[in-house]
């Protein structure tokens, strides 16, 4: 078993990070995103559900055109974003199965906290049109007024709520 | 080149850089939130400014056509809301969309449980969507661009963003230090 | 040491921006090509040609007898309107003889538009019914002049479909 690298200086990663998004700019003249592939799959699970209900959610209804919920983009996009990180992870030595929290709270809590954040992100995700990847990234590469709004206001939400749920990290 | 095609190419590339920079792990995310590990600011900004330095010159030299790239939309109330839920949700989770992702494919189960809340906040959302739907068109003010909410020139914000990142790396590396 | 150079890098490309054409360019570029019809008074054409407004054209539309006898100051003439080497950062007054007034268009998107549009309409296999009845109507004007409709898979990942992005989100 080897064993695991370090990792890469952030602000490498960071300017790679910006180079892959310049190259999505580049090549699809679209940026980067995660959230719209989880509501684009949302959206085709309800559909093949019920079609009535997806087509009677405004919201549900916008993925259903176009060449339908699973040929979005994101939705590609995201699987390359699970294979590389694999990738990654394996070849530097950090594919391990765990449960990663801090240091004073237990499995199951941990999985709590898990959805029940990832819930509420994806409320902020559904109104805000997009994410930390799609907004922070994209939006604010390219100088968008209200993607640096939703970056500010996350910074923001996040740090009032840290001493709340203080217990779960440190 | 085929566009879901480049869509998974793009992909890869995106989930290997978010690895390689530690950000697959909730622990060290949540340090930003905690100042002990700024990572997570370090990693974006430097993205954001190597993209937006790239965008501004491969445009001025012509290579870029920037009318050919989409611009995220500007709704103000809808953004301001939905960040700051975000963030709240981020602190609790941990991860992010996208760094759930890396997460869970690199053998974190958190990362998963994360994926599946986040796919059931978007399921419930939509699902309930009617109410909302006034308040999510609400305030539009479409491709809105900093430099023109400002009056000032592109390039002028762009230096301005380069000089305030790094005097917040600065800050940056200082306080972790300290913590 | 690297993270120094990167930097110093942003720093220079940074304090180099500055020194960037006015924000009528940015949004030029950001724009489709197109040009805004307006329609003049005598009077305030005579103040711009008076004050030398900055990239002026005035085109005078009729005949060369008609043009010899009396012109506007500064006007000018051509046989052929190619031959007046039009800019696109010019302003262009139209200026005709006729009583009443004339029909003027220009084309949106210009001939890159009409190469997309008439000559060559894509459209995806399961797109909505009102894309699928614009297509239907561009494709008869298309073959009339010899072009190529085409349905296809995907659409060319050169044309990003950013109404589709526009109405999701990422």
């Amino acid at each position: 078993m080897k064993s695991p690298r370090p990792y890469a200086d952030p602000y490498v990663a960071g300017t790679c990070l910006g180079l892959v998004l310049l190259a999505a700019f580049i090549i699809a003249g679209r940026g980067l995103g995660a959230s719209g592939a989880f509501a684009s799959s949302a959206a085709g699970l309800v559909a093949a559900a019920s079609p009535a209900r997806a087509a009677a959610s405004p919201y549900f209804a916008r993925y259903l055109g176009g060449g339908g919920p699973w040929s979005e983009w994101l939705l590609f996009e995201i699987a390359g974003v699970v294979l590389g990180g694999f990738l990654s992870a394996l070849a530097a030595g950090r594919l391990r199965a765990a449960i990663e929290r801090g240091p004073h709270l237990g499995r199951g809590s941990r999985l709590a906290y898990a959805f029940g954040g990832g819930a509420v992100m994806g409320i902020g995700a559904v109104l805000a049109r997009g994410c930390t990847s799609g907004l922070a990234l994209t939006g604010g590469a390219l100088l968008s007024a209200g993607s640096w709004l939703f970056m500010i206001a996350a910074f923001a939400g996040a740090y009032v709520f840290a001493p709340l749920v203080r217990k779960a990290w440190r | 080149m085929n566009p879901l095609l480049a869509a998974v190419a793009i992909g890869i590339a995106f989930g290997w850089t978010l690895e390689r920079a530690g950000l697959g792990s909730a622990p060290k995310l949540a340090g930003q939130f905690y100042f002990t590990d700024l990572t997570v600011f370090k990693v974006m900004f430097s993205a954001i400014v190597t993209a937006m330095l790239g965008v501004f010159w491969l445009s001025r030299l012509g290579v870029l056509d920037l009318s050919r790239v989409y611009v995220p939309e500007t709704f103000l109330l809808p953004q301001l809301a939905g960040g700051l839920l975000f963030g709240a949700g981020f602190v609790i989770a941990g991860l992010c969309p996208g760094t759930s992702c890396v997460a869970a494919a690199t053998g974190r189960g958190d990362g998963a449980m994360v994926m599946f809340g986040m796919f059931s906040g978007v399921l419930a959302t939509g699902l309930a969507f009617a109410p909302l739907n006034h308040f999510y068109e609400s305030t539009a003010r479409g491709s809105l661009i900093l430099p023109d909410l400002l009056h000032v020139n592109y390039g002028v914000v762009v230096c301005a963003i380069v000089a305030m990142a790094l005097i917040a790396f600065q800050f940056a590396e200082r306080l972790e230090k300290r913590t | 040491m690297i993270r120094r150079g990167l930097a110093i890098a942003a720093a220079i490309l940074g304090v180099l921006a500055l020194f960037d054409a006015p924000a009528s360019r940015w949004r030029s570029s950001r724009r489709a090509a197109g040009a805004t019809l307006h329609t003049i008074a005598p009077v305030e054409l005579a103040e711009w040609i008076r004050d030398r407004k900055p990239d002026l054209r005035v085109i005078d539309l009729r005949s060369e007898e008609a043009f010899e006898e009396y012109h506007l100051p500064r006007a000018e003439r051509f046989d052929s309107i190619a031959a007046a080497h039009l800019k696109s950062n010019e302003t262009i007054v139209l200026v005709d003889g006729a009583v009443g007034e004339r029909n003027v268009y220009v084309l949106r998107g210009g001939v890159r538009a009409w190469t997309d549009e008439v000559m060559n309409p894509t459209i995806t296999a399961n797109a909505t019914p009102a894309a699928r009845a614009a297509y239907d109507r561009a494709s008869i004007v298309s073959r009339y002049f010899g072009g190529v409709p085409r349905i296809v898979d995907k659409l060319p990942a050169t044309r990003v479909n950013a109404a589709a992005v526009r109405r999701r989100g990422c």
